[in-house]
């Protein structure tokens, strides 16, 4: 009987990045063989994602994750080539993620998972993500209208996302020196359908948040590092008012990514992971 | 869903289970339901975390050695008062960082001094452009520039490179260029010995303004003193605030000062409406450092107090 190799995958987003939608019909891909990637067994405990997949039957989006949230969905998943793994994928309240820029510190439970991961998930919500404009772009239609300095949560998004991954980095005990190999680093661009025209992944990421483009591909080994667009549900569903022509269609017919160099929608909504475990783009 | 209450074990966790291994937090024996104290909230937090050593506001001589056991560290001098346009100049840097700017083909690879720089773009931006809901306590602290800011680029050679810009008190210099081993000088002292290049800021504003003449005889004095220390370092004068016209005596006696003392010494303006120029300052101070092989021996500062720890007020 052959060991399996257990796979933690560590997703990193806020509050809104869509962590919970996306695990939910990722765990449905898995389960009803839509991908890739597909179950191997029954999870041990499916309750981290039972209720957001029991609001999308419902065509209500999901509920906001309690912030002291902390769950994870294990279970052993076969490729379709036969490489059997076991996964862990976490389920948290985003605002754990906020406070590790707010508290420059990385809880316990966060740090085993560090320790452990194979891969990272970065989910930012595509939509919202721009850098600041300041005198450089324009002058200022007032000048006391000007910004003064404030604490981080003042800061420009990318300088945020950054600093909190330098944190992550630090606890990891990852070297700055060589290019990083491991943990693979996906960051996957969600609400991609909220987008209009939008070129591919990477070029997005690297014309809105610039700076974050230019971190990881300096610290990353350029096998190591892979940017996505993600629609879970493709459009923006309400938590009291049910869309239901969203339920004409079960949950694991919705959503789709967008591989880096690519515009086009791939409802195999596994693929992230599957690059994050070894595979290619 | 959550039992309201306080753990007396000083380094619990927030999460469950708990340091104890209790699933719920009614079965640890050193759980006390009841009313969190909001301190108490604040110390759980705190107890059980890995911290990480740099603040993101301003390096620290320790944070410096640091950065120079992990590879070549470069330093550049950045001389002129702090009204001198000094700050404006690092804060477009910052600026062209944010927008992907590559310098001398190196990427931004990170930074211990986020905040620092980010203080730094803060006037820079629109009050109205910032992010709602996020009514945090900031301190008076976060709203003054620190005197060291670091940047670590990625060069196209692969190699990892931590560039340091002092961003010291104008008032150091004054004291250096009157007497080089006055006691308040000795942070002038320490960068004037470890800066691979300097960048000394000519304020066409006060050349120009009532103060001319006082104006002018900072300037020459600090770039004879300069002349002295800087041997073969890369020395760039900036004109700053370059729209105001400087008389052409006053530019010419400046400039005769620095051909005499400082005969290799680079001369440039720097205009916000002009992004390249900002570039142009400081790749042409960092050419040659930044693209030498061999790595200096790391000195560490002596001093008496610790300069780079005290904050200059600067922005209000």
């Amino acid at each position: 009987m052959s060991v399996r190799i257990g796979h933690d995958i560590m997703i990193l987003g806020g509050p809104n990045a869509g962590k919970t939608h996306y695990g939910g019909q990722l765990y449905g891909r898995l389960q009803r063989a839509r991908g890739r990637w597909q179950v191997a067994g029954t999870p041990t405990d499916l309750s981290v994602f039972a209720e957001v997949l029991g609001r999308l039957d419902r065509g209500l989006a999901g509920d906001h994750t309690a912030s002291e949230t902390n769950a994870e969905l294990c279970c052993p998943i076969v490729r379709d080539d036969g490489l059997t793994v076991d996964l862990r994928w976490p389920d948290y309240g985003g605002e754990q993620f906020d406070d590790l820029l707010r508290t420059r510190s990385v809880p316990d439970a966060w740090q085993t998972r560090l320790g452990r991961a194979t891969g990272w998930l970065l989910l930012l919500r595509a939509s919202g993500l721009r850098r600041m404009e300041d005198r450089m772009d324009r002058s200022p239609a007032d000048d006391a209208a000007v910004g003064h300095a404030r604490g981080p949560a003042y800061w420009d998004a990318s300088v945020r996302i950054v600093e909190t991954l330098q944190i992550l980095l630090a606890c990891a005990r990852a070297s700055a020196h060589r290019r990083l190999a491991a943990p693979r680093l996906a960051v996957v661009l969600s609400c991609w359908d909220q987008l209009e025209a939008p070129a591919s992944p990477q070029i997005e990421l690297s014309r809105r948040l610039p700076l974050v483009m230019s971190f990881v591909a300096s610290l990353w080994q350029r096998e190591a590092w892979s940017v996505w667009g993600l629609s879970a549900l493709e459009r923006t569903l309400d938590r009291t008012v049910p869309d239901t022509e969203f339920c004409d269609l079960p949950p694991e017919e919705r959503g789709y990514v967008v591989a880096p160099d690519d515009l086009r929608h791939d409802p195999d909504l596994t693929r992230p992971l599957d690059w994050l475990l070894g595979g290619s783009p | 869903m959550t039992a309201r209450g306080t753990c007396t074990r000083p380094r619990c966790v927030r999460e469950l289970p708990c340091a104890d291994g209790a699933e719920d937090r009614s079965e640890c024996p050193f759980w006390r339901p009841g009313e969190e104290a909001p301190e108490a909230t604040a110390s759980l937090a705190a107890a059980s975390e890995s911290s990480v050593g740099w603040t993101g506001r301003g390096l620290g001589t320790g944070d410096l050695e640091l950065l120079a056991a992990r590879g070549p560290l470069t330093i550049l001098g950045i001389l002129g008062s702090h009204d001198s346009g000094k700050t404006t100049l690092l804060a477009r840097l910052w600026l062209m960082m944010l927008r992907g700017s590559e310098l001398l083909g190196g990427t931004f690879a990170g930074s211990l001094t986020l905040g620092g720089w980010e203080a730094l773009a803060a006037p820079m931006r629109w009050a109205e452009d910032v992010l709602p809901g996020f009514p945090m306590h900031t301190t008076s602290e976060q709203t003054r520039i620190p005197s060291l800011l670091h940047l670590a680029l990625r060069m196209p050679n692969e190699a990892l490179r931590d560039v340091v810009f002092t961003d010291a008190p104008g008032e150091w210099f004054s004291a250096w260029s009157v007497r080089a081993d006055d006691p308040r000088a000795e942070g002038a002292t320490w960068i004037a010995r470890r800066a691979a290049g300097f960048i000394v800021l000519a304020d066409c504003a006060r050349l120009a303004g009532p103060e001319r003449g006082v104006a002018r005889g900072q300037i020459r004095g600090l770039l004879e003193r300069l002349g002295e220390h800087a041997g073969g370092r890369s020395v760039t004068l900036v004109w700053s605030k370059s729209d105001v016209p400087v008389g052409p005596d006053m530019q010419a006696t400046v400039r005769a000062t620095l051909r005499r003392h400082l005969g290799h010494a680079d001369e440039r303006t720097a205009s916000i409406h002009d992004p390249e120029s900002t570039m142009g300052v400081f790749e042409g101070a960092l050419r040659a450092e930044l693209h030498a092989v061999r790595r200096a021996p790391w000195v560490a500062p002596v001093v008496e107090v610790t300069p780079f720890g005290a904050y200059r007020g600067g922005l209000r």
